[in-house]
């Protein structure tokens, strides 16, 4: 009985873990597109989770970063606002 | 592979991750399941319920990685593994504080983050393809996914109703 009862509710608590993770990343932005671009790589192209888990920071340090120090000032500039 | 190498394998996973244990997944499927071999897919889903069902941190599965693979040695090992980083950080904290702020360290992090969810989800159907072979199984799956995600159920309630349910689809069916 373990394929049919363990099995599958073990994947679907994977799932919700990744979505718990990334509620940004299913919306349209960069942060999607890196995702997208990881399950690709992994799935399709089979490449190393632990150099794709890398790679993906250094592109975030690069690329998300600007982005994400922007997004940080808006909500600043909407709490100063809101009080 | 032996105990140490598994040891040094999950601390440098863990050390990755943050200490995310989702995130581990695709890491340990692809080192231990599909790379070398000593552990079956079935085992590393089997773990991670175990943990996710009991107490304690999401992380701590790999004790159950390392028992099934070493006995109680691999359990004592592999959980020293995930919790020795964050006590050899508290020295080290001081100057996290200051790295923490910077857009070079929140960037890589949500770097990190977000690769770390389309990694999850690539394990996901690659364990899928092996585990969901059966329609009981994606009644499962979904009802699983319906009652933590949707309704917010607690993981043991919703494993417990996914049992029985399972358990009464495989007799009718």
């Amino acid at each position: 009985l373990l394929p049919i009862i363990i099995m599958p509710a073990a994947l679907a608590l994977i799932v919700v873990a990744a979505l718990k993770l990334g509620k940004d990343v299913f919306r349209p932005s960069s942060k999607s597109v890196m995702a997208g671009a990881a399950f690709a790589f992994a799935l399709f192209l089979h490449h190393n989770p632990a150099l794709l888990l890398l790679a993906g920071g250094v592109i975030g340090a690069l690329v998300l970063k600007d982005i994400e120090a922007k997004k940080e000032r808006g909500e600043k500039q909407e709490k100063g606002a809101g009080t | 592979m032996n105990l140490w190498k598994l040891t040094l394998l999950i601390a440098l996973f863990n050390l990755m991750t943050f200490g995310n244990g989702p995130v581990m997944i695709p890491l340990l499927q692809t080192h231990l399941v599909e790379g070398s071999g000593v552990f079956t897919q079935d085992q590393l889903l089997y773990a991670f319920t175990i943990a996710r069902v009991t107490p304690g941190q999401a992380n701590f599965y790999v004790a159950s990685v390392g028992y099934m693979l070493y006995g109680m040695p691999g359990a004592i090992l592999t959980t020293l593994a995930i919790m020795l980083p964050g006590y050899v950080m508290i020295p080290l904290l001081r100057g996290y504080e200051h790295l923490r702020h910077s857009d070079w360290i929140k960037g890589f992090t949500k770097g990190l983050t977000v690769t770390s969810v389309g990694l999850i989800l690539a394990a996901v159907i690659q364990i899928a393809r092996g585990a969901l072979t059966r329609p009981s199984a994606w009644v499962v799956f979904v009802a699983t996914l319906m009652m933590t995600q949707l309704f917010k159920w607690n993981a043991l309630v919703a494993l417990a109703v996914a049992s029985v349910l399972g358990v009464l689809l495989h007799w009718w069916l």
